[in-house]
């Protein structure tokens, strides 16, 4: 073994990930695990079918091109198209990447320099800070605050330094459920243009947006066509987490560059996935409602729970997680909470503490995720009940 | 469209493969594509059935665990202890990837710091110049020379500065075809214990030597701790698109570099 320690110092204490330690709480405890985000049951079995027909035809069973097979290509423009009127050139515009989390760790490699400065909403999803550090960037967090996790717009401009080389965003947004509005948009969209800055966005729960709203891309303000890298993926929104088919939509120049790091990350991936999503992205639009109203329902049902049991809810505009808070159940720390909850009623969540670089700022946040079936989440918010008593 | 150029500095050059520009090129003359390393035919049937049952039986829709599933590291493990007597734990010692790609670019992301230098054979599969340049290292190329491709070990020992942090070995070698003797390996070895080198090992390639067998570095004497044994299932299986591959590492510091 070598003297010097393994890993390298940019990645030091990014070592194991909440997630890891929680899901081993929950097979240890038999715990009911709505610590993380992936759905209990799978995806439409058309979708699943047209994965089978793609292993059987041989489509995809060898490397697809770099940029992905052409019919997912454009398939992707054309969901832009329907649902934002946006246009890309499939050929030079959409990139196919393993995942958002692929296509999230190219981007901070391809657009940073060491030292940049990357502007993003805290709490953040924990891979955000890993792949800005990997490329040599600072994280300058903009902390979101309870109880309804607007972004503080001056705190954003006065954030802003000549170093300052990307801003990534994320809504809806993860774990807080915050969807940002057409001002505060068109407020960033001016900023990112008066400081020519790049703008990464994270826009996974796109098809989620509850209560009549809707999601806008950023990429479709004013002057942002050509500094947004918008980053999307099938996971979430077809419940396939496991096929890891993410994409960037961008100019062409941006999608190069994005496309250099991205081809050495993992050259390719998922591709008998990549004609299944193809598909997938053509459901009649009687499928993205039906999916939304059902996750809508869910997020009623458990943060109805997660009241009646005392806890503070801030219910979430978007997404599939609800962050809530445990001062009002007398608790002070949510790390600890979150490792007792197996034992004390059955039910494993996430603190949000980690997903700061403030921890104070959400040192009694603990996120629960809704994407389960009713019945799992009406068993849950049940043993939930338990904890005043 | 931002003033400074979308692209980093140490990525640069790195844009279009020679490999995409080959197949355009296959593609717009009709003319039979040698150029590019996948198979034309699939793999075993019933491998592809494997597939479609766990597809169906909702096994992988989900997020597997982040270091692969059980069965497969399990499977890993097997494998190496069937085909090269090592016993790696398939909890703590197996890792699976995107790949050997993704393998091969989470292992000079964990374990370089700016300005460490890689001793690599070239000529190199491209993906190897452009990871070591995104984790801020050096490439100090050890040149292969034709008719036999075998390596200078009296150069390899000259070219371990103290700024070494590691070997990025291939065998078989694409594109040269070399594998590595007994005698090769040992001596490499050697240099890695006295020199307290790490060696990424790339063995890809580990089920196509002829007239010879692959022996994994990591079977050697002092190599067990210091290197991450890298394969996958795409050339072994004739399953590229699949992107399933695996690494043994000595340490399980880097996990979440699995994408």
């Amino acid at each position: 073994m070598s003297g010097r320690p393994l890993l390298n110092r940019r990645l030091d204490g990014l070592g194991t990930t909440i997630f890891a330690e929680m899901s081993a709480l929950a097979l240890a405890t038999g715990a009911i695990n709505l610590g993380q985000g992936f759905p209990d049951t799978d995806g439409p079995e058309a979708i699943r079918e047209a994965a089978v027909r793609a292993l059987r035809d041989g489509r995809g069973n060898q490397y697809p091109p770099g940029m992905g097979v052409p019919e997912l290509r454009t398939a992707i423009a054309d969901h832009q198209r329907r649902f934002y009127g946006l246009s890309f050139d499939p050929d030079t515009e959409v990139l196919v990447t393993a995942g958002a989390t692929e296509a999230i760790a190219a981007a901070m490699l391809a657009l940073l320099e060491p030292g940049d400065e990357v502007i993003a909403f805290e709490p953040f999803y924990d891979s955000y800070a890993a792949s800005i550090a990997m490329a040599g960037g600072v994280r300058v967090p903009l902390t979101l605050r309870a109880p309804d996790f607007r972004p503080d717009l001056d705190a954003l401009r006065a954030a802003v330094t000549p170093r300052t080389r990307l801003l990534l965003l994320n809504s809806p947004h993860n774990p807080t459920g915050m969807v940002l509005t057409g001002d505060e948009l068109t407020a960033i969209a001016e900023l990112a243009v008066e400081r020519d800055l790049l703008v990464v966005t994270d826009e996974v729960y796109e098809h989620l947006v509850f209560d009549g709203g809707a999601h806008t891309p950023l990429i479709s303000l004013p002057g942002m066509r050509d500094r947004t890298v918008s980053i999307s993926s099938a996971g979430k929104t077809f419940s396939f987490t496991g096929w890891k088919v993410g994409w960037v939509t961008a100019s062409a120049p941006l999608v190069a560059a994005v496309r250099t790091s991205k081809q050495f990350l993992t050259y390719v991936a998922s591709g008998p996935f990549q004609y299944a999503i193809a598909e997938a992205l053509r459901l009649p639009d009687d499928y993205f409602t039906a999916f939304r109203d059902d996750l809508q329902a869910k997020r009623d049902l458990l943060a109805d729970g997660l009241t009646t049991a005392g806890f503070e809810v801030y219910r979430p505009q978007g997404t599939y997680f609800i962050t809530t808070d445990i001062a009002a159940l007398g608790e002070k720390d949510a790390l600890a909470f979150c490792r007792s909850l197996p034992e004390r009623c059955g039910v494993v969540a996430v603190p949000n503490s980690v997903f700061y670089d403030h921890p104070d700022a959400g040192r009694t946040q603990v996120r629960f995720a809704s994407c389960k079936q009713h019945a799992v989440l009406a068993e849950a918010s049940s043993r939930l009940q338990r904890l005043e008593s | 469209m931002p003033a400074r150029p979308p692209l980093n500095r140490s990525l640069d050059g790195f844009g279009t493969t020679i490999f995409a520009e080959m197949s355009a090129l296959a593609l717009a003359t009709g003319a039979i594509n040698l150029g590019q390393g996948f198979p034309d035919t699939d793999g075993p049937e019933s491998v592809r059935e494997a597939a479609v049952r766990a597809l169906r039986d909702g096994r992988g829709n989900q997020y597997p665990p982040g270091m692969g599933v059980p069965e497969l590291r399990t499977a890993v493990a097997k494998h190496q202890r069937r085909f090269y007597g090592l016993d790696p734990d398939p909890d703590t010692q197996v890792l699976v990837t995107a790949g050997a790609t993704e393998a091969i670019a989470a292992a000079m992301l964990a374990l370089l710091e700016p300005g460490d230098e890689v001793i690599a054979f070239e000529p190199f599969y491209d993906s190897y110049a452009a990871c070591i340049a995104m984790a801020g290292g050096v490439r100090v190329p050890l040149t292969l020379r034709a008719p036999d491709f075998r390596p200078d070990l009296d150069a390899l020992r000259a070219a371990v500065t103290p700024r070494t942090r590691l070997l990025l070995l291939n065998s078989p070698h694409n594109p040269t075809g070399t594998v590595l003797t007994p005698a090769e390996l040992s001596a490499i070895a050697e240099l890695a214990v006295e020199r307290d080198l790490l060696v990424v090992t790339d063995e890809v390639y580990e089920h196509l030597a002829f007239d010879g067998t692959h022996i994994p570095l990591a079977s050697l004497p002092g190599m067990h701790d210091r290197t991450v044994s890298i394969s996958s299932a795409g050339k072994t299986f004739s399953f590229t698109g699949w992107k399933v591959g695996w690494v043994k590492p000595f340490s399980p510091a880097y996990w979440t570099l699995a994408a």
